[in-house]
This record gives structure tokens, C-alpha cells and sequence, in this order.
């Protein structure tokens, strides 16, 4: 009997919990003797701290701790981090305090630490900050202009780096043009809006020192090794968990102050911290998404071919560099020709600090940006041209016979058919039927008229390998990385590197296992978001987590196979070349009836000691892969 | 009200409530939330909060046999009431129909908005048994989800309808 394997329709192993409210999120979490954590803000976009009063705070009733900047920083190794590594990149430290100005409304200024949540806020409301507003800039191009009021003076410039990236002859492209199309796109800034607010719970043990911290973030380990780093705690006393999550959208995928000063203070009080964030405070100090203008120039010939393009994209980094900020444009500039295949395209960013909230990665992160100004800009040349944007996109696609097709600023796309594809989905949407009725309600002059839009898009998810990205400076590594354990009855634990905070890894990972050892999903278990359980993982963005946390699942998979047809091999005196695994029992090829079943393999591994067991062979079932993909 | 002031953060007033058929009472500050008491002095944590502004419903339990967003009713508002949470919803082991039809349709993915969108779904349908999916759609506008686009959430309530009709038409 086959079972419910990859593809397979399966209730979700998560729903149980979820559907009943015993699932526990960071901020259900409750330990003895907590306290709890608020933020003092700063309401103006920029401004000196001139002076901070604390003393009608400490003494509020239930304050146990107040905390400012500058007492911060003496406790820390190191401000927040940035995980570009380009040297152009202006990157002023980032501590997660403000210590002599505040550079965006919502900027935490100070910190009070209280028996209650509401005692805290009352005190926090006690703080008085003595503020100096400066003039702030809020424009990115304008913020660009000599005179503009400087974000971090430190710097002569608001600009935090300039990068470029060219193919062909652009010039002569425009200068042979039929006609030359500018555009400008104006992307407005969002906030990412997971349904639950960020929150962080720390606690540190009173008599190893050892430090847990729970918090609502994509990438558990890459936050823990950050928080060893800036906290000075040692890797193997740091224990970083992500409970459930209600939602990230890539704005769980950072290092945020929070997920420093409660560990900070955890440490210090030697009692558990807990801090949730309002929504107010989700608006202004979650990283924001989008914000940029971008000028594009197509130059092409009368029948809609595209010779060449010039993009210049002006990126709001808002107020500091965080985890990935100034790098997400860097990911569209990537696939920034799309899927067309002029050979002349040159495109340069301009990264800009500005007194806002800074941006950073949300969904997409950087490639729908790209996709917009660039399939606007198609649209805008076929309406110029008066081409169909459909004919238009079918003359300039990459043509099936051309792949591996390496786009003009060196990113190869291994295969496609982006013919096919747009055929099929204007198929799909009756596109001359569409055409037929806007053209009839044009010349009737409806009041409703009738719009058609289409975007063919290259989307780089699946982010990885490393080596794609290390060319551009990013500074982390791209594996991901799967433990399978089988125990011995069979049932089988899998520590994954991923950390679902909604995608249903734990239902889709026991299918990938069900598949490849025949044991049914039910007797799996799947274990994420825990740097004490499992090996280091990069965690879930950028669609990754199946194209590389799935197969990394049955890399480790195909380890377990290959012991478990030793063991079977030994039992029915075979080589495992002869045998083939089927329904999840070891068979002779040609003589089926020769067979052992892959839980009584477990059982050999494990506690089976009378079992026939290959001598040499080191006992026990369980393996560990980490998948660094090719391509 | 004696200063209602910091310095009067320590006054408190006495709430009893039944929540889940069980009956509670508790000294609370008089501007502790409905939400708060449940999460905080009940240790009930089901009941989520994604917001401050009574816009997302995640909070959403039953109050008196009503839909309430408990995050927008004090406390001592809900004083003597009988209250109904995500927690209590199933009976002696069993799924509520709606519970079962968000787990059957894959009504949910990341389940923060899950307990406010299901205890609002069950009182739609007590309200009315078998909604349109406008109707369906209109009833669950006070709560958001971020993850699902609604999609499966209304045919999960479908699912429910019909569940909640075989019930009945066995019962008769």
C-alpha cells in the first residue's frame, strides 16, 4: 500500500494546534518571575538628544530597570549588523539605542523594564527626552542634492553607494534607435504587515549563564550567531527559538534592536524579559518594503525590437543599514534585462539614506521591483509604437533555442519558453476576446472601459547558491541544511534548517520522507525554528525552502538509504546492488518475495542487537545533509 | 474614579467571569482589556492580538453568545458575562464544524488570524445557517488575514454550513 508521499492531498500536521489556540507564539509565552519590556520613542524624524531624564521613570511603581544609549553601547561588542560586505558601502554603525541624535520617527531612545506590561508603558511615558529637531530629509533624490540635510554626518553624502552593472554598447544602442522611450516609475514605500507584531521573550539561566531567546524571526540561527557576536555570549550558550510565527513577508528576516536589548537586559537582571511590540511601533520600526524612482530608457527599433537600456534606480535606504537593506536592489538588478534579449543594457543603483524607517527585504525583495518599472516600461513602448505588448514581448523574449541564455549583467538562466508561456496564458485569459471587447467599449465611449495588463517575469527565488551571490558581496552563506533520525521502531524525527512560519514545512517535509522510506507521514516528525535541536540553517526566504531545504531533506534521505541497504543487503545475503526499494521494504531484484521490511532495518540500527547486523558497520540510523545547490 | 493617574495603576476591581463553562474571578486594574484578562490572568493565549485599533479581529471571541472583539471591551464591561474562546469551542473532544472545516479546506497557513476568524465564522453561522459566500464574506470583513487571501477560509466555512446542516437534519 503506497503511502500518502510527495503529491499526495494531506491535512496539514500544523492545523491541529493552530485551530484550537494551543499553538504558542513568542508572545504567549510566560516564565515565573517575568518582566516585561517597553520602548521610549523618539517622535521626530531627526533631532540631537540633548538630555535624558529617567528619574521620574525609576521610581514609577513596578520599574525594576531603565536603560538609555549610551549605557547600551558600553555593554555591547558590536552594533546591529549589515550583511553586505561591499567596501563602497557607506555603513555607519547602527546601535540599537540612539545615543547622540535620532535619525527616524520611532527610533528607541531609552527602554524601561517593569513587573507589568502596563507599568512599564506608564513609566516609559515618564522618560523625558529633551530633543533638538534638526531639519529632516525625506526624499531620497532630493536627499541626493549638495545642501541637503545630512543623515549621518559623519559622511559629506547621503549616499550610501553607487553600483553599476553594463553589457554591450549601450551607447551606440541609443544612438541607432528608431525611437527612445523614458520613463520615470515612482515605487511607493509599504509597511510588510505580518499579522503578528514582532515580539521577544530572553531568558537567561541564572546558574550556567546558558541564554534562550524566543523571537517572531525567519532565520533563528543566523540571528543567534549575530546576537552571540554583539552580545558576547559564546555560540554554545546561546540558544535561539523561533516558537510559532505569525507571518514574516521577509520582515522577520533581520536583526532588530529588540532582539538585542532583551537578551541584554535578560543577562543583566537575571530575570526573563519579555517585549511585544504595538502596531503603532510595527509602522515605524519594522523595516518598511519598496521605495524607489527609477528612470528607464528603451531604445528600439519602429517594429518593437529592443537594442538596448539604461536604468537608473535611486533606492530609499531610509534611516540605517540593516540586515540586508542596501542590497535588495542588488537582487533585481539581476534580473533587471527580465526575460528579453537585448544585448546592450546598463543599469546603475544609487542607494540613499534618507530620515525614515529603513527598507529591507518584502517579497520579492528587490526582483518585483524590477519587474514593474521594466514590464511598465514594455507596456509604454508598445502603446508608443502602437504594437500589441503582447507582439512586443514575443519579438524581444529569449527564444527556447538560446538557453543557457546569459543576460547582459552576467546572471545565466539555465532554461525556458517564455513563448509558450505568455501563448498559454493569453489562452487561458481569452486575450482577443479581451481585445475585441475593449476595442468596442473605446468606441462607444463606455464609462467602463476595459484594461488589459501582462507581465512576464523572471523571478530568482530559490535563493541560493552562495556562490551566485557571493560575486556581489553578500555576506551570507545560502545552504540549507536536513537531520533525518530513525528510531528504533521506525519512526523518524527530521531537524530541518528551514523555520516555517506558516508555509507547512512539517506536513510537506513528512510527505518528502514518506516518499523516499515508505513509512506514512504520521510517523514522521518535523523539528525547525530551534538552534538547540538540529544543525545550522539558513532558514525560510525567498522561496527557498523547498527548491533547497527540501532537497537538503533528501540528500540526508538518500545517506539513510544507502546504511539501511548495507544492513538489508547483509540480512538477505545480497549485494545492495541487487536490491531495489519498493513501499518501503528492501527486495531482491527478480526474487521479490526476498525482502525486509525498512522498519525492521530501524530496528537493526538501533536497539536490535540480536538482529544480523553487518559487522563493522557502525550502528544507529541517522544522517545529516547539508545541500548546497549548483545552480 | 480616584486619579486615574499612574499613580492610581494599583487600584483594582474585582471581574468574575464563566469562560469555557468555567467560572473565574480576578483583581484587575480597571483598564485591563477583555483580551488581557483572558491572555494574562487566565493564561488563556489563544486569543491573539495584531493590533491596537479593533481593525483585525484576531481577538475576536464570544461574549454572551456575541461576536466581540475582546480587545475593544474592558474587563470589568464583561463583568458576570459568559464568554466563549478558541480554547472552548470543542466539545468533549470534538471539533466544532467550523474548527474541522479550516482544517479540511486549509483555511489557515501561518494560524495567528485563525481563532478571531473561526470564532467569528461559528457565530455567522448560528446567526445564519446557510450563508451566500457575499454573506459569508461580508461576516468575516472584521477579521484580516495576511496569509491566505480568504479563499479557502470562506470555503472552509462552506464546509462548515453544510456540516452544521447534515447535524441538525440528523438530529430531527
Amino acid at each position: 500500500m503506497a503511502v500518502a508521499g510527495i503529491g499526495a492531498r494531506l491535512k496539514r500536521k500544523e492545523d491541529p494546534r493552530l485551530i484550537t489556540g494551543s499553538g504558542t507564539y513568542t508572545d504567549d509565552i510566560k516564565l515565573p518571575n517575568m518582566v516585561h519590556m517597553a520602548v521610549v520613542r523618539s517622535p521626530h524624524a531627526h533631532a540631537r538628544i540633548r538630555r535624558i531624564d529617567t528619574a521620574a521613570a525609576r521610581s514609577a511603581p513596578g520599574v525594576v530597570a531603565v536603560l538609555t544609549g549610551e549605557e547600551l553601547k558600553a555593554g555591547l561588542m558590536a552594533p546591529l549588523p549589515c550583511a553586505w560586505l561591499y567596501e563602497g558601502l557607506k555603513n555607519p554603525p547602527h546601535w540599537p539605542l540612539a545615543i547622540d541624535r535620532v535619525r527616524h520617527v520611532g527610533e528607541g531612545v531609552a527602554v524601561v523594564v517593569a513587573e507589568t506590561r502596563a507599568a512599564a508603558k506608564d513609566a516609559a511615558a515618564l522618560v523625558e527626552v529633551d530633543y533638538e529637531p534638526l531639519p529632516a530629509v525625506v526624499d531620497p533624490e532630493k536627499a541626493m542634492e549638495s545642501g541637503a540635510p545630512l543623515v549621518h554626518d559623519q559622511f559629506d553624502t547621503n549616499v550610501a553607494y553607487t553600483w553599476e552593472a553594463a553589457g554591450g554598447d549601450v551607447e551606440a544602442a541609443f544612438r541607432e534607435a528608431d525611437v527612445v522611450i523614458r520613463q520615470r516609475h515612482l515605487q511607493q514605500r509599504l509597511v510588510p504587515m505580518a499579522l503578528e507584531p514582532r515580539a521577544v521573550v530572553a531568558d537567561c539561566h541564572p546558574a550556567t549563564g546558558e541564554l534562550t531567546v524566543w523571537s517572531t524571526t525567519q532565520i533563528p540561527h543566523l540571528l543567534k550567531v549575530n546576537l552571540c557576536g554583539i552580545l558576547g555570549v559564546p555560540e554554545h550558550q546561546m540558544r535561539v527559538i523561533a516558537p510559532e510565527v505569525g507571518g514574516g513577508f521577509g520582515a522577520k528576516l533581520n536583526v532588530y534592536p529588540e532582539e538585542v536589548i532583551v537578551p541584554y537586559l535578560a543577562r543583566q537582571l537575571r530575570r526573563p524579559v519579555k517585549w511585544v511590540e504595538d502596531r503603532r511601533e510595527n509602522f515605524v520600526t519594522t523595516i518598511h518594503g519598496r521605495e524607489g524612482i527609477i528612470d528607464v530608457e528603451v531604445a528600439a527599433r519602429r517594429d518593437g525590437e529592443i537594442l538596448g537600456m539604461r536604468i537608473n534606480w535611486i533606492c530609499d535606504l531610509g534611516a540605517y543599514n540593516q540586515l540586508n537593506t542596501p542590497y535588495i536592489p542588488i537582487l533585481g538588478l539581476i534580473v533587471s534585462p527580465g526575460p528579453y534579449r537585448h544585448k546592450h543594457h546598463a543599469i546603475k543603483i544609487t542607494g540613499v539614506f534618507t530620515n525614515k524607517t529603513p527598507t529591507d527585504a518584502y517579497r520579492g525583495a528587490g526582483r518585483p521591483e524590477a519587474t514593474h518599472f521594466l514590464e511598465r516600461t514594455i507596456d509604454r513602448l508598445a502603446d508608443e509604437l502602437g504594437l500589441d505588448p503582447a507582439e512586443v514581448r514575443r519579438k524581444n523574449f529569449v527564444r527556447k533555442d538560446e538557453f543557457p541564455y546569459t543576460n547582459p549583467v552576467g546572471i545565466t538562466y539555465d532554461s525556458g519558453d517564455y513563448h509558450t508561456a505568455l501563448d498559454k496564458a493569453l489562452e487561458a485569459v481569452g486575450y482577443d476576446d479581451l481585445k475585441r471587447e475593449q476595442a468596442e467599449r473605446r468606441q462607444r465611449g463606455d464609462r467602463l472601459q476595459l484594461g488589459i495588463g501582462i507581465s512576464s517575469y523572471i523571478e530568482a527565488c530559490g535563493l541560493a547558491p552562495s556562490a551566485a551571490l557571493a560575486g556581489t558581496f553578500y555576506g551570507g552563506n545560502l545552504f540549507e541544511s536536513a537531520q533525518v533520525r530513525v528510531h528504533h521502531t521506525g519512526k523518524v524525527t527530521v531537524y530541518t534548517g528551514s523555520s516555517a512560519h506558516g508555509q507547512g514545512h512539517e506536513t510537506a517535509w513528512s510527505q518528502i520522507v514518506a516518499s523516499e522510506l515508505g513509512i506514512p507521514p504520521e510517523d514522521v516528525e518535523v523539528l525547525h525554528g530551534d538552534t538547540g535541536r538540529g544543525p545550522i540553517g539558513l532558514g525560510t526566504y525567498g522561496s527557498r525552502s523547498a527548491a533547497v531545504g527540501g532537497i537538503a531533506l533528501y540528500q540526508a534521505l538518500q545517506k539513510v538509504k544507502r546504511k539501511a541497504a548495507l544492513i538489508a543487503a547483509h540480512q538477505l545475503e545480497c549485494s545492495p546492488e541487487d536490491l531495489e526499494f519498493v513501499d518501503g521494504q528492501f527486495r531482491v531484484k527478480g526474487a521479490p518475495q526476498r525482502a525486509i521490511k525498512f522498519t525492521q532495518i530501524a530496528a537493526a540500527a538501533n536497539l536490535g542487537s540480536h538482529i544480523n547486523f553487518p559487522p563493522g558497520l557502525e550502528p544507529g540510523l541517522e544522517e545529516t545533509a547539508f545541500w548546497q545547490p549548483e545552480n | 474614579m480616584a486619579g486615574t493617574g499612574p499613580e492610581a495603576a494599583g487600584q483594582r476591581v474585582p471581574v468574575t467571569l464563566k469562560v469555557n463553562g468555567r467560572t473565574y474571578t480576578r483583581e484587575v486594574e480597571p483598564r485591563t482589556l477583555l483580551v488581557h484578562f483572558l491572555r494574562e490572568e487566565l493564561g488563556l493565549t489563544g486569543t491573539h492580538v495584531g493590533c491596537d485599533t479593533s481593525n483585525c479581529g484576531a481577538c475576536t471571541v464570544h461574549l454572551n453568545g456575541q461576536a466581540v472583539k475582546s480587545c475593544t471591551v474592558l474587563a470589568v464591561q464583561a463583568d458576570g458575562a459568559e464568554v466563549v474562546t478558541i480554547e472552548g469551542l470543542a466539545q468533549d473532544g470534538r471539533l466544532h464544524p467550523v474548527q474541522e472545516g479550516f482544517w479540511e479546506q486549509h483555511g489557515l497557513q501561518c494560524g495567528f488570524c485563525t481563532p478571531g476568524m473561526i470564532m467569528a465564522a461559528a457565530h455567522l453561522l448560528e446567526v445564519n445557517p446557510n450563508p451566500t459566500e457575499e454573506e459569508i464574506r461580508r461576516g468575516l470583513e472584521g477579521v484580516l488575514c495576511r496569509c491566505t487571501g480568504y479563499h479557502n477560509i470562506v470555503r472552509a466555512v462552506q464546509y462548515a454550513a453544510r456540516r452544521l446542516q447534515e447535524r441538525s437534519a440528523a438530529a430531527d
